[in-house]
């Protein structure tokens, strides 16, 4: 009678048991990193806008503040993507035949507001406020990044739960006097750690962010 | 001897003459060739009646697997729960198949280390339902979230929401209890097959069947130093299980323990749970084993001996549970507290659900009582049917703990009936067809019998008479020498 | 505004999506942000703007403040500077907010079947009607300055009748103002001063459309600051159980008919006057009562209900007099309801036109009258038989079925309009969004159409009467301070001085029988449909009856004796019967109804199919009679069948646990600290309060708590509660975070129940918190027990562990699959819970965070009072008080301190934060027995 298997199966199924016993753990593990990859979290992801708005040129050439477009961001939760109106006020003036400019006159003149791609997406449940921040000493660039050196937008922050806890429950090394809020390049005065210098604001603020779940889930 | 399965009425068989001589665990001396032969042969006769079980229990099991899907699409508003009662069908299935997973480890850890040679005839049989069980219980917790596509929250893991699980519920706990045991019930279920499954790779009549065995096999060949690691292993794993007997349903009894519910905050819930949950093991081991025993023909294999065993095993489990139901009331009464009296001694034995109640008291104290009577112990029909109200009696006292005690609470004004759905009833219905599939199958493929382990019993009971005569000789002789003196 | 509402809707999707939390573990759908094209000054995103408006409850104006975002209003509270509200808000005024987005709204102009134009409608108004025959147009009684003038214009047209109708008209009332003055007036009370207060089936604390302004200061004689504090008397003669009825300290349950005589037996003892009364099987409880009002001249106050016939408000008005209270605790001025008490009010002036034969036109401008006229007027074979008809309605309803042209009615938050309030005081009524149907009209520019004005807007008709009216300021001011306070200044008209003619009031209480009948029915108007104005309304369908706590059902209420005699009992259908008309309708047994008294409430019972009222109830006004509009005799009997009631609370004993703790006033007098052993802190070891700097609190004086359950309306709109159906109630899965529970209480006389607002208790101890596998509820360290949706993933555990059952779960899909206008209805600081989630009470935490966001950026404190829960904020009885119980300063704090304060079910140790003041009753002493 011919023997059942073949003498190399026992190397076969040795080699399957260890694949098994090493997949049942390696599934898990890839499944955590896998959201923590910037595919999913959407950093470093240029997005392509209706209009190729260039931030280097209105905030480094242009020198214009973050606050003039984004005039609501100190006192609403939304930072707000200027209404057509704002980009008319200078654009009714200058590159006013600019073809790059085109839907941004098609909206004014057709009342048809501009569709933005959102960049900086958070789950609907999650109710977070500019204004709260910006109040508190926390610039722009904090989440944002040099969004002066950015052409084309993109999210440099994870925006996952861990990263915004993170910084509620140590707020201090993030902190900047609210007269700097929008500068790109600030740098604590020198002698100073970014610790000592956020300190300093969040006595003077009383800084002290909610750690509770509702703070940001209503 | 061999049974002639081929008749398709189970009924038939059931009824036949029993052999005498039932005081006996074993009352074969066949040759291990015979043995071995006989208990493989189920595997490898044609049963004309298989595929209809199968067919009839396999369409049960998809009417199943709709009801779920259809409920995870909608929402398990489709069942009767509401507010008051929150958890119903769902939790009252899953405490009671995970109950009745119970006697399969019980049997073959706890009476293998005490070494009780009854346990050897049935203990695979036990261990085969324990397993079908589990997997029926481990669909309700999922099933029953309201989103148990996140279910996986429960497990700890460090997940990017720097959130973990509440460890002072006991749900969490549930999760680990339950795969530890199923785990460890898998496990040593399997190892314990081996033999028996080497034995069937040599007598499968066709060579794709001697591979498939063969594979299961692991290479058992039987030698020396295998049986010595065997033994290791075996007895190893009846240790990992033992505590898991006690701490499973301990840790289910929990779920309800720890809150401050009349009628489920109580101390006395988990040995309350843990005798429970035998009891109903038992029951559903002879429900299945009666059957089974006299369609294949086994009365001598599995003889009156067993069956009186497990008889008095439901009396002694029978009687911690009257036990528990004495207390109950009694607790409540002596602890004066408003809301428990109100529940045990009013809601419960006179209020809109004392019909479950009062089923609970028949089946679980008062119909087991017969079995004082040896008569009822060791005759099949009867044990079968005394099994059955335990069952029966065991899943409405998990009615009774669940349903009753949330149904009126503190404040009368959120006071509301429970009634279930026609999806509630299939699901329950829909696990009682999956279980016996698997059973089914489990009975068609795998030897349910552990051949190896009654072959070394015959074996050593022939030593024995042997042994005893010799015994007898060597005490006579000292006797001899002293006279001489 | 378009793109306003595109935006909205952007949101709502991914709130609605939200709590699915796929975003975890998937990169989500792209999202837009859809900004302005040129932003209006006055709106900021996120932040909510308040306006003022009012609204029009049978012809009486009512204060609103609406919250709009982004131009959607989203909430509707009362204007504190209005004198009918005074910030609060009833029931159907908060509800009113549904029919502005009610996807069933009629959306078009037809003729017959077909669409048809403004213009066709108008060239109909505009002309004479055919045959020189006269054009009738029925509207609703108005106060509202505007359309007078209008009315007054259309009338100057030769061949135009204008007449008032109202299921629910007040012509009771004025002529007894009649019989008692000779002219109509209407009585202003002040129950703020009022130590003794009769009510003949009056029920000023409950009833729909009464000013909030009542109950609140009724409620401020109730809540007793201590043992020697002093609290009014409440006396309640009525027919069936009323809010005000089980508010009573001493009630007498009497059918409608002999009120009448309770009445006479009254003036009898109080002002006899030569007035003869035979023996009644009340006088010694009349006799109690007259002793007390006799005993408290100038602060006693007699009130009648419009329900009861004219002599019984004539016999009010005398009694206040004889007692002195005129001045005091009542005053007298005009009705500010146009014509009031003249003969253009009431159906029977159309219905004779029309057999007349001279009508050719028929325009009716809001209102349902086709359903809601008197069974024997037969109103729609009379409007069938005219040449021609238009309805301007907001649904296509049974009126609009008989008539042969349709307007759809343009709903009050969406059109320009003004209104007076009960004393006078005028509002100018602002819309807050775009018409959501282009196509609606208001009455006014119905008439503006007669008088061929079609292009006239409702904004143009209302300015352009107050530019006439002397404001005395320049106009501009005037209109933006109107605008602004929801108000126009200068208050209401001023009180006159009148005297009672005795004759007509002495002849009657001679004359009034005490015979009671066999068998009474009794029409109410609920607070849920109001006589069937808010019938498609799902969040007041939905909304539990506060007597019956029935939900999406009217019954036919009878107390057990008369329950009997039908032999039928609760859920069994009996037929109703009156001359020949008959309906069926489920009967419901309730304590506190007097014998032989069937009640049913008014507007329901609507066969139109598809509609949130579609087979909800039994219709009334199938019943009514021109002649009884308000009682008639009745010949009930059992019918086959049984009828499933949708019941909230099943279960009416306390079964002697301490629930809702209650005493007489006297017996609290000798221990006033009975409650205080339910107020102790369980000894414990660990840390009892959060490290949070506020601490945030609740109490509930049950008091001034009258249970009329505007704060469960509040809750609904302000969280996104959503509506589960009948089905659904009847299942146990109702949603509403915040109920009204109902006890009975015998021992107590009076209303024998009591009720109990209940809520989240946001316990320091939170047994649902430690229960919760993931973590889903946790403590806040400001002491919240907060609820985390996108964190749930129902177990259900804590819904079990909850002692007091104030969880919800959302069994199924209730919120996603729900018609696009319902979704701008939504209030966009809440997520919209998704299926399988928990969800409770949260002391309306969105706006206490947006409050510290607020106050952190000012760099300031939180005020006291700063922060209103939705429940709070609408109480018209203040009975709820929020705030911040570390900081001892705060109201809430000095609530805590009352003697009265307890904890419910305090045995378990969970220490609630919301806590509750014993309900003190005052019954007479004198009618012990």
């Amino acid at each position: 009678m011919e023997p059942l298997f073949p003498p190399w199966s026992d190397t076969v199924f040795r080699v399957c048991l260890v694949l098994a016993a090493t997949g049942v753990l390696a599934m898990p593990v890839a499944a955590m990193l896998w959201v923590r990859t910037p595919y999913v979290t959407k950093q470093n992801d240029p997005v392509d806008q209706p209009v190729a708005f260039d931030h280097r040129h209105h905030v480094r050439d242009d020198g214009i503040d973050c606050l003039y477009c984004h005039y609501e961001a100190e006192r609403s939760a939304f930072a707000a993507v200027p209404p057509t109106s704002v980009c008319m006020n200078c654009h009714s003036q200058v590159w006013q035949t600019s073809q790059r400019l085109a839907p941004v006159r098609a909206s004014w003149f057709d009342d048809e507001p501009v569709h933005w791609q959102r960049v900086h997406q958070l789950p609907q449940f999650v109710y977070f406020d500019h204004s709260a921040h910006l109040s508190h000493g926390v610039g722009c660039v904090e989440c944002h990044g040099r969004i002066d050196l950015m052409g084309q937008v993109h999210a440099v922050a994870p925006l996952t739960m861990s990263w915004c806890l993170a910084c509620h429950r140590d707020p201090t090394p993030r902190l900047r006097p609210t007269n700097e809020i929008t500068n790109m390049e600030w740098a604590p005065p020198p002698g100073t750690t970014r610790r000592e210098a956020g300190e300093a604001v969040a006595r003077q603020l009383h800084v002290d962010p909610p750690v509770s779940c509702t703070g940001c889930h209503r | 001897m061999t049974a002639h399965a081929e008749i398709p009425a189970v009924a038939l068989p059931l009824l036949r003459e029993e052999p005498t001589g039932g005081e006996e665990v074993l009352l074969t001396d066949e040759s291990d060739l015979e043995l071995t032969d006989r208990l493989l042969g189920p595997l490898w006769r044609q049963w004309p009646w298989f595929k209809y079980a199968l067919a009839i229990t396999g369409l049960g099991t998809l009417v199943l697997l709709l009801a779920l899907t259809y409920t995870v699409l909608t929402g398990i508003g489709l069942w009767g729960n509401n507010i008051p009662v929150a958890w119903a069908f769902a939790i009252i299935n899953f405490v009671w198949w995970i109950g009745i997973g119970h006697a399969g480890t019980f049997i073959s850890a706890i009476l293998y280390l005490f070494e009780v040679e009854w346990r050897t005839s049935i203990n695979r049989f036990a261990e085969a339902m324990t397993l079908f069980a589990v997997i029926q219980a481990g669909l309700f917790p999922i099933f029953h979230m309201g989103r148990p596509w996140f279910a996986y929250w429960l497990i700890p893991y460090p997940s990017e929401m720097n959130v973990w699980p509440q460890f002072r519920s006991a749900l969490p706990w549930d999760v680990v209890a339950v795969t530890t045991y199923f785990t460890v019930s898998l496990l040593f279920w399997y190892a314990g097959l081996l033999p028996d499954l080497a034995a069937a790779r040599d007598r499968a009549p066709t060579l794709w069947r001697r591979r498939i065995y063969g594979i299961f096999a692991l290479g058992w060949r039987g030698e020396s130093w295998h049986w010595k690691h065997y033994r290791i292993t075996y007895l190893v794993l009846a240790g990992i299980a033992t505590p898991l007997v006690l701490s499973v349903h301990t840790n289910v009894s929990f779920d309800f323990a720890i809150s401050q519910l009349p009628g489920w905050h109580s101390t006395i819930f988990p040995p309350y749970f843990v005798a429970g949950a035998i009891y109903s093991g038992f029951a559903m081991v002879l429900q299945l084993m009666i059957p089974a025993r006299a369609v294949f023909g086994l009365q001598k294999i599995i003889t009156r001996n067993h069956l009186d065993n497990m008889a008095k095993m439901l009396l002694v489990t029978g009687w911690v549970v009257t036990y528990a139901y004495i207390v109950e009331p009694f607790m409540a009464w002596w602890g004066g507290d408003t809301y428990e009296m109100y529940d045990m001694l009013v809601d419960r034995p006179l209020g809109p659900y004392a019909f479950v109640y009062w089923s609970v008291i028949f089946c679980n104290c008062i119909a087991v009582q017969s079995l004082w009577m040896k008569s009822w112990r060791t005759s099949p029909v009867r044990l079968w049917v005394v099994a059955c109200l335990v069952q029966l009696g065991m899943w409405s006292e998990r009615f009774m703990l669940i349903v009753t005690s949330l149904h009126r609470d503190f404040l009368p004004s959120s006071w509301r009936m429970y009634v279930p759905s026609w999806v509630d009833w299939t699901i329950l219905g829909g696990t009682c067809s999956f279980f016996l599939f698997l059973f089914l199958l489990f009975l068609r493929f795998v030897p349910f019998i552990p051949i190896s382990e009654i072959k070394e019993m015959r074996h050593a009971k022939s030593e024995e008479h042997a042994r005893a005569r010799f015994t007898v000789g060597r005490v006579e002789a000292p006797a001899a020498e002293v006279s001489r003196a | 505004m378009a793109d306003v509402s595109r935006r909205v809707v952007l949101r709502l999707f991914g709130a609605s999506a939200a709590v699915a939390g796929a975003e975890a573990c998937s990169r989500g759908p792209q999202e837009y942000i859809v900004p302005y094209v040129n932003q209006p000054p006055e709106v900021t995103p996120s932040v909510a703007t308040l306006y003022a408006t009012a609204m029009t409850v049978d012809g009486y104006g009512m204060g609103v403040l609406a919250t709009s975002h982004e131009g959607r209003p989203t909430k509707l509270e009362g204007n504190p500077e209005h004198p009918a509200s005074l910030g609060a808000l009833g029931t159907i005024e908060q509800g009113s907010l549904w029919g502005l987005y009610d996807p069933k709204r009629a959306q078009g102009i037809r003729h017959g079947e077909n669409p048809a134009t403004w213009n066709a409608i108008a060239d109909v108004l505009a002309r004479p009607a055919a045959g020189g025959k006269k054009t009738f147009v029925l509207l609703e009684p108005t106060s509202a300055p505007h359309l007078v003038d209008l009315v007054r214009r259309v009338r100057a047209r030769s061949d135009v009748f204008v007449g008032f109708h109202t299921p629910l008209d007040r012509r009771n009332a004025w002529e007894g103002a009649k019989l008692a003055f000779g002219r109509v007036l209407e009585p202003r009370w002040d129950f703020s001063r009022a130590d003794v207060v009769l009510s003949l089936d009056a029920d000023f604390l409950g009833a729909a459309g009464t000013p909030q302004a009542w109950a609140r200061a009724w409620a401020s004689r109730r809540r007793i600051a201590g043992p020697n504090g002093a609290m009014s008397r409440l006396y309640v003669v009525e027919p069936r159980m009323s809010i005000t009825g089980s508010s009573a300290d001493e009630r007498l349950a009497v059918q409608s008919r002999q009120v009448t005589s309770v009445a006479a037996d009254v003036v009898a003892q109080v002002a006899p006057r030569g007035a003869a009364r035979r023996e009644s099987p009340w006088a010694r409880w009349v006799g109690a009562l007259a002793r007390d009002l006799a005993a408290h001249p100038g602060a006693s106050l007699v009130v009648a209900g419009d329900g009861q016939p004219p002599v019984v408000h004539a016999m009010a008005h005398a009694l206040n007099e004889a007692l002195g209270n005129v001045g005091h605790t009542v005053t007298y001025a005009p009705s500010p309801i146009f014509e009031a008490g003249e003969g253009s009010h009431g159906i029977e002036a159309l219905a004779a036109a029309i057999d007349a034969g001279d009508i050719g036109l028929l325009v009716v401008a809001g209102g349902n009258p086709v359903y809601a006229a008197p069974a024997d007027m037969d109103l729609e074979k009379r409007i069938r038989s005219l040449p021609a008809s238009v309805y301007l309605g907001s649904h296509e309803n049974e009126t609009a079925r008989a008539c042969s042209y349709f307007v759809p009615e343009a709903h009050y938050l969406e059109s320009w309009g003004d209104v007076l309030a009960f004393d006078g005081t005028a509002s100018i009524a602002q819309p807050i969004i775009r018409p959501l149907v282009a196509d609606a009209r208001t009455p006014a520019q119905m008439l503006a159409a007669m008088l061929s004005r079609r292009e006239a807007t409702s904004h143009a008709l209302v300015e352009e009467h107050w530019q006439s009216a002397p404001t005395g300021q320049d106009f501009a001011t005037f209109w933006r301070e109107a605008l602004v306070h929801g108000i126009v200044p200068g208050g209401g008209t001023p009180a006159i001085d009148v005297r009672v003619s005795w004759g007509p009031v002495t002849r009657a209480v001679t004359a009034a029988s005490v015979s009671p009948a066999p068998f009474e029915i009794v029409y109410f108007a609920d607070g849920k449909v109001h006589g069937g104005r808010f019938a498609e309304n799902e969040w007041l369908q939905e909304l539990p009856d506060p007597v019956t706590r029935i939900s999406w059902d009217n019954a036919a209420l009878a107390n057990d004796t008369t329950a009997r005699s039908i032999a039928a009992n609760t859920g069994d259908v009996v037929r109703l019967e009156i001359g020949g008309r008959s309906v069926v309708a489920p009967l419901f047994v309730l304590d506190g109804m007097a014998d032989g008294v069937v009640a049913l409430a008014l507007g329901y019972g609507h066969e139109i199919p598809d509609r949130a009222s579609t087979g909800v109830g039994s219709n009334a006004y199938a019943l009514r009679r021109a002649k009884a509009l308000w009682a008639d005799d009745l010949q009930p009997s059992a019918a086959s069948g049984t009828w499933e009631l949708a019941r909230v609370q099943e279960h009416e004993s306390m079964e002697g646990r301490p629930i809702v703790l209650h005493k007489r006033l006297d017996a609290y007098r000798k221990d006033p600290g009975f409650a205080r052993e339910l107020n102790e802190t369980p000894v414990t070891l660990y840390e009892l309060q959060p490290p949070g700097e506020h601490q945030w609190g609740m109490t509930i004086d049950l008091n001034a708590c009258t249970g009329c359950s505007a704060c469960v309306v509040a809750c609904t709109v302000e969280n996104n509660v959503p509506v589960v159906g009948k089905t659904g109630v009847a299942l146990g899965r109702v949603m509403h975070w915040l109920r009204i529970d109902r006890y009975a209480a015998g021992e107590m006389r009076g209303g024998a129940t009591v009720v109990q607002p209940m809520l989240c208790q946001h316990c320091e101890k939170a047994p649902c918190e430690y229960v919760c596998p993931v973590n889903a509820t946790v403590h806040s360290a400001d002491g919240l027990n907060e609820m985390i949706y996108n964190r749930c993933v129902g177990t259900r555990f804590c819904s079990n562990n909850c002692p007091y059952k104030v969880r919800r779960f959302n069994y199924f899909q209730y919120n996603r699959d729900k018609p696009a206008s319902l979704r701008l209805a939504m209030n966009p600081d809440v997520t919209v819970r998704d299926r399988g989630v928990m969800e409770k009470c949260t002391y309306c935490v969105q706006r206490i965070r947006q409050t510290e966001i607020r106050t952190r950026r000012d760099q300031r404190p939180i005020r006291d009072g700063e922060i209103q829960t939705a429940c709070q904020q609408t109480c018209p009885t203040g009975a709820i008080v929020f705030g911040d119980i570390a900081d001892k300063t705060t109201r809430v704090s000095a609530q805590m301190a009352n003697p009265r304060v307890y904890q419910v079910l305090q045995d378990l140790g969970t220490l609630p934060r919301t806590r509750y003041l014993a309900r003190i009753v005052n019954p007479n002493p004198e009618l012990d027995t």
